[in-house]
This record gives C-alpha cells, structure tokens and sequence, in this order.
C-alpha cells in the first residue's frame, strides 16, 4: 500500500516535471519564434527604409532633372522633400542595423556617396538657376551624378542582398524552430499521457486494493468484534463464577503489594484501603500462619507460580474463618508478571462438614467392626453350636439307638412284643433324630462354606445323584442334552439328588414315579427341570416349600425331615442361581433350577 | 499268655466306651488288649509312660490309638499335636473316631498327621463293622512302623 502510493507520487512529479519542462520548453520555442518573426519583421523594415531612401535619392535626382529641363521651381519640390528626409532616413537605417557590423559599415560608405550626390544635385540647380541650362547639362555630361548614382545603387544593392539573406537564414531558422517546437510539445505532451494514464492505472489499482485490503480490515475488525464479545462474555461469566464461588476478590501489583481498590476484601476483613495497602492485607492473616503465608507468597513471586494455601484469615466481625486462597501471576506478552489476583473462598463450612464426615466415617467404621466382630462371634457361636449339635447331640442319640438295639438283640427274649415295640421305636426315632441332624449340619455347612464355581457337566452331576438315591434308577428319563452349567459339584449333587428325591416321594399310593430329567436355555442361564408324576403343591405354598422345617404334610405319609428343600434353594442362591417350582395340587410338578450357562462366560 | 494288641482307646463318652467295648466283644476280638482313658492328659501320661501309667505290664505301650476328638482337658488334636513331636513316639498310628463330620475336623486331623478318620456310625451293627475292619486292616494287614520305648 505504501509503496503503492509511493509509486502514484512518483508517477505524479514525473507527470508535473514533463509539464513545467513541457511549457519550459515551449515558452522557449515560442519565445524564438517570435523573436525569429521580429528579426524577420526587422530585416524587412530594413528593406523597406534601404528601399526607401533610395527612392528618396531618386526623388531628389527627379526633381533636379525636372528642374534642369524647365526651369520651374514647382519642379525643386520634391527635392527639397527628399532632401529634408534623406539624413533622417540614413539615422533610421544607422539605427535599424545597430546590431550589424557590416550593414554599419556600408551605411558608413554610402554617407558621403549620398553627400557627393546631393552635392552634385545642388550645383546642377545652382548653375541652373545662375548659369542657365547649358552649364547645368554640362555638368550632367560629365556623367559624374550617374556614376554616383550607381554606386549608391550597388550599394543599397549589396545591402539589400545582406538583408534577404539574413530574411531568408531567419526564415529558414524560424521553421526549423516551429517544428522542433512543435516536436519538443508533441512529445512532453505525449509522454505527460503516458505517464497520467500511468497514475490513473496505479490509482485504479490502489483502489482495487485498498477495496480489497478494506474487505480484509472488516473481516479482521468483525473478527475482533466477535473475539472482543467472546471475551466480554468469557470475563463476565469468569468474573460472576468468582463472585459466586468465593467471598473476595483481591488484586495486587506484581511485588504483591495492594495498591488498587480491593472492595471485596475490605467488605470481607473489615479493613481500610489504607490498611490493606501495601502488604498490609497480610496483617488479617491469623499471627500463626503469618510467616508460612509470606514466604510461600515470595517463593510464588520468585517462581511467577500460582501461589494456592489454606489461611485462617480473621473477617469483619472479628472471628477467624478458614480460606482456600489461590493467587494466580497474570502474565504479559513477556511472561513478566503484571498483577496478581487472588480469590479468597470460604471453607470453613465446607472443612467442617469434612471433620464430621471424617467423624462420621470414624463412628461408622467402628461400628462396622463392632458389627462385624458381633457377626464374627455370632458365627463362631453357630460354628459351636453346628459342632456342638455334629458331636455332643449325636453321641446321646447313638447311645439311645444303640442301647435300644442292645437290648433287642442282646435281651429279645426278656422283652414281650409291646417291649420290643418300644425299643424299636426308639431306634427308628433315634434315626430320624439322626437323618434331621444331618440335614441341618448339610444346610449349615452350604451357608458357611465358600463354594468355587466351575465348568461342571450336568449330565455328569445327575447320574450321580441318580446313584446316590440308590432306587430304580428306571423311575428317571433325561431328555435330550444337558448342557455344562458354572456351579460347585458336590454342592449340586446334593441339590439334584434331593430334587430327584423329592420328585419320587411325593406320588399317591400306587403310583409309580416318572420323573424327566430336562434342560433348556435361557440366555445366559441353564435351566434344569425334574418335572414328576406327584401330587403337585398348592400355588400358595409354593414359596414356602423351599424354607427350612417347612412340611406340607404329616410324617406318617411322607417322611422327611422338611429341609431338603431349603438345602436346594440355599446350595442354588450361593452358586448365584434360581430355583422355582411350576405346580397345581392333583397335577404333576416341575420343579426348576437356573445356573449360569458355561458358554457365556 | 497269648501275645496280644494293645489298642488305646481316648474317648470320654462312657455310653460310646460302653458300645465300643461290646462291638468288639460281639465282633470276637480276642486279640486285643484295649486301654480306655478318659482324657487328653491322661492319654499323654499313659503314652509318656508317666503318672498312673508307669507301669507298662499293665499299661503296655499301644500299637494303635483309637482318638476321640472332644475331650476334656487336651482335646484329641492337641494330643495328636502332642504326638506327632515326639521323636520316639510320633510313628504309632492313630486313627480318629469321632462323631464330627465337620470338613475342618478332617482336614485338621490329618494336617496333623492322623493316619485314618472315622465317624462314628449310628447303630450296632455298624460299629461292629467298623472295629472288624479296623482290626482287620490297622493290626493284621497293616505293617507297623517300628516305634522306640525306652519306658
């Protein structure tokens, strides 16, 4: 751009420069024209006075000869007219061709030719006058008054040719000085076209550009606008952010000292500009911390750090509050530091409510292990009780059965029939005293023991149980594939043979028990179905059947010890699956059992 | 006289002692000495020799100890604990007899060395079967490790 216009000012002088040279020049040609057209003008009045005077000497001879030949004065007038005029006319010649030596020198010659003449002409016209006629023509015989005559004429002659020929070097200078004139003008003219249509094109180019580098200016400014509004925005919403989270504000120079107006922190401490001016914000810090504050604050100065503590600074009414503070360095363009601005945020709420989480979280913890050590001695009591119940209830229990089969075999024949009864039937109780402390410890121990689940393959898991039933192994069908499900083997085995137990059990008198084995999957889970031939359950039962000591029905018809299903359901849920039963009393049941799949793992 | 086995019995239930003697009475095993003692004390005297039992004519040294784990004073682990640490005594066989079916008790027994684990089954017959088999396979099949007393 400025080179632009650097280039326009030349293009301009230059343009200036050719039009004074232009008219410099001209004013020059024209000058010499004109002079050339005086000298011109000169040479031709020079012409004009030679060519005068010379008719004047031939009006003076006229007149003389007229005179000669008759006498009459009348005929003297025109000589005595060019007599009158003829030195008048030379003077006027002398001053013509003042600045030509030559011409000077001829008009020099030519005085006392014309003195000679005039001389002749006036004694002819005296002896006339005196003499008569014949002296008078005597004198004309001699041819004297011819002879200078002729040489007056070769002489104005000679002059005359002098002066055509300076007319016509004049002439000729003349054109030659019009046409380079005219030349000299064409050519500054044409050059002052040129170099207008020069600026014209850099100022038509100027324009362009200054359009296109004012398009660019806008964009920039609109940029900067939009920036501007950014920030504006971006600042407003910092600033309210700061107001809204903390309780001052404060700014300092770059050594840390207050030296503009801190409002906010005055509203805050209580203090005065004055007091806080300087480092004498300071001074609000609790006396303890004072030090620490300082030196942390120098250090941060030193580092052009974000300087961030945790102050006890005492507020207007008196009382010390806790602050988070964070003083930020705002840095320059060369990374010098050019304040710094601090946010003072209250915390003392907010570290108290910590204190009593911590509390809280301490009291809670203790009572957790409290809890937990009431748990663990519950548990190890149940553990004692289980092995109190495993080894203590089960030795009285052996000596009744075992004393009660003593006595029939070692003592039958000192019993009668109802005595033998008796023992018998304290055997078969002391049985069944045993088969329920069984059932009890199996149920206890699924609920204490840590069970490892792995790939376990059902079909696997079911002959088994079929074999540990020990009954007509006929009774079960198992119907198409049983698929590997994630449980603890010994733990199902349980469950299975139990379920399966359960399914022969439950039939009415007479009826042979058919029970079908049967998988199916559900997702991710594996479903086992032992679906019988019994006597179904009433749906309102159906939850209850799977708690301990639950029995739907009296001993005598179907003995049991009321827990066999409680073990299916507490072995299920601790290997992370579901039981559940699908019945209608008088209909068959399909009790059902849900492990995750293998495959989904 | 006939050389006989002498088997140890630890067991404080007098019932089980009493069911215990006649399953081998009835199971006809004459070949057995067996020494009752009624506590964990009592059956590290008798095996050390000690106390009551110094003399080994009428307390002989056992070739097999039959443990009860539930005993007054020393329980049968500790005695087994006890055992298992003495140089000269440590090999003779001990087999558990108890009533505890708790996997801990197992494991624990034979952490410490138990060479068998029993339960004690319910009913006559059945413990007849289990002190005919004991005899069989710990005093007749069975080799006995060389085990040293000195008392």
């Amino acid at each position: 751009m400025r080179e632009l216009s650097k280039q326009i000012s030349i293009g301009i002088g230059i343009a200036v420069v050719l039009l004074v040279v232009n008219a410099v020049v001209s004013y020059g040609s024209i000058s010499q024209l004109i002079q050339n057209e005086r000298l011109v003008s000169h040479t031709h009045q020079v012409i004009g006075e030679l060519e005068s005077m010379f008719s004047t000497m031939k009006d003076a001879e006229t007149g003389q000869r007229g005179y000669l030949l008759t006498g009459e004065p009348q005929y003297l007038e025109p000589y005595q007219t060019a007599i009158a005029q003829i030195k008048a006319k030379v003077t006027t010649l002398q001053n013509l061709t003042a600045d030509n030596q030559r011409q000077q020198k001829r008009i020099a010659d030519l005085q006392p030719l014309i003195a000679q003449k005039l001389a002749e002409l006036e004694e002819t016209i005296k002896l006339r006058r005196e003499e008569g006629f014949a002296a008078a023509v005597a004198i004309v015989r001699t041819d004297q008054g011819k002879k200078i005559m002729d040489g007056i004429r070769q002489q104005v002659a000679v002059m005359e040719r002098e002066e055509n020929q300076l007319l016509q070097q004049r002439a000729e200078d003349c054109e030659v000085g019009a046409k380079n004139a005219l030349l000299t003008f064409c050519i500054a003219t044409l050059a002052d076209f040129l170099l207008l249509g020069l600026v014209y094109y850099l100022i038509r180019q100027g324009q362009f550009k200054r359009v296109t580098e004012l398009e660019k200016e806008n964009q920039l400014l609109h940029q900067l606008e939009t920036e501007k509004n950014y920030l504006q925005r971006s600042e407003a919403r910092y600033r309210s952010l700061v107001i809204a989270s903390s309780q001052a504000l404060w700014l300092t120079n770059p050594k840390g000292e207050v030296v503009e107006e801190i409002p906010a922190w005055l509203t805050l401490t209580g203090q005065t500009q004055q007091e806080a001016q300087g480092w004498g914000w300071l001074s609000k810090t609790i006396e303890a911390e004072r030090d620490g504050v300082a030196k942390g604050f120098l250090q941060a100065i030193a580092n052009k750090t974000i300087y961030e503590s945790e102050q006890t600074v005492e507020v207007a009414d008196g009382t010390y509050r806790l602050f988070a503070v964070k003083s930020v360095p705002i840095l320059d363009g060369n990374g010098e530091i050019c304040e710094w601005m601090g946010t003072y945020t209250d915390i003392t709420a907010r570290k108290q409510a910590e204190a009593d989480i911590r509390q809280l979280n301490e009291k809670l913890e203790q009572r957790v292990i409290e809890r937990t050590q009431q748990l663990e001695e519950a548990n190890e009591e149940l553990e004692a009780f289980a092995y109190s119940i495993a080894h203590d209830l089960r030795a009285p229990l052996r000596a009744m059965q075992g004393f009660a089969e003593a006595l029939l075999e070692d003592y039958s024949n000192c019993l009668d029939e109802v005595g033998k009864e008796y023992a018998y039937r304290i055997v078969t109780s002391a049985g069944r005293l045993e088969e329920l402390i069984q059932d009890l410890l199996a149920y206890s121990r699924l609920t204490r023991a840590e069970l490892n689940l792995r790939n376990t393959n059902l079909i696997n898991v079911v002959e088994e149980a079929i074999n540990q039933l020990q009954t007509d192994s006929l009774q079960f069908t198992i119907k198409g594939a049983l698929p590997s499900v994630m449980a603890h083997r010994n733990t199902l085995v349980q469950v299975i043979t139990n379920l399966l137990s359960n399914a022969i059990k439950f039939v009415t008198v007479g009826v042979q028990p058919q029970v079908t084995i049967s998988a199916e999957l559900r997702g991710e889970w594996v479903r086992l179905i032992v679906a019988d031939n019994g006597i179904g359950i009433a749906s309102e039962h159906q939850q209850r059947i799977f708690r301990v000591f639950e029995r739907l029905h009296g001993i005598e018809s179907y003995p049991g010890t009321g827990i066999g299903l409680a073990i299916v359901r507490k072995g299920i849920e601790r290997m992370g699956g579901h039981v559940g039963v699908e019945s209608q009393v008088g209909q068959a049941s399909r009790f059902w059992i849900e492990l995750k799949s293998v495959e989904n793992r | 006289m006939i050389h006989k086995h002498t088997v140890l019995l630890v067991e404080d239930d007098p019932n089980d002692i009493l069911l215990i003697q006649r399953a081998f009475r009835k199971a006809n095993l004459t070949n057995i000495n067996m020494q009752v003692i009624q506590d964990g004390d009592a059956a590290i005297d008798y095996l050390n020799g000690a106390g009551d039992y110094t003399d080994r004519d009428h307390y002989p040294f056992p070739v097999l100890i039959l443990l009860d784990l539930k005993l007054p004073r020393r329980s049968g682990l500790e005695v087994l604990g006890w055992l298992r640490q003495q140089p000269e005594l440590r090999r003779l066989p001990v087999i558990i007899l108890t009533s505890s079916q708790e996997n801990t008790d197992v494991n624990r027994a034979y952490d410490l060395g138990a060479n068998s684990y029993l339960v004690k089954p319910l009913g006559l017959n059945a413990l007849v079967d289990v002190v005919t088999t004991i005899n069989m396979y710990w005093l007749l099949l069975n080799e006995s490790p060389k085990v040293s007393t000195n008392n």
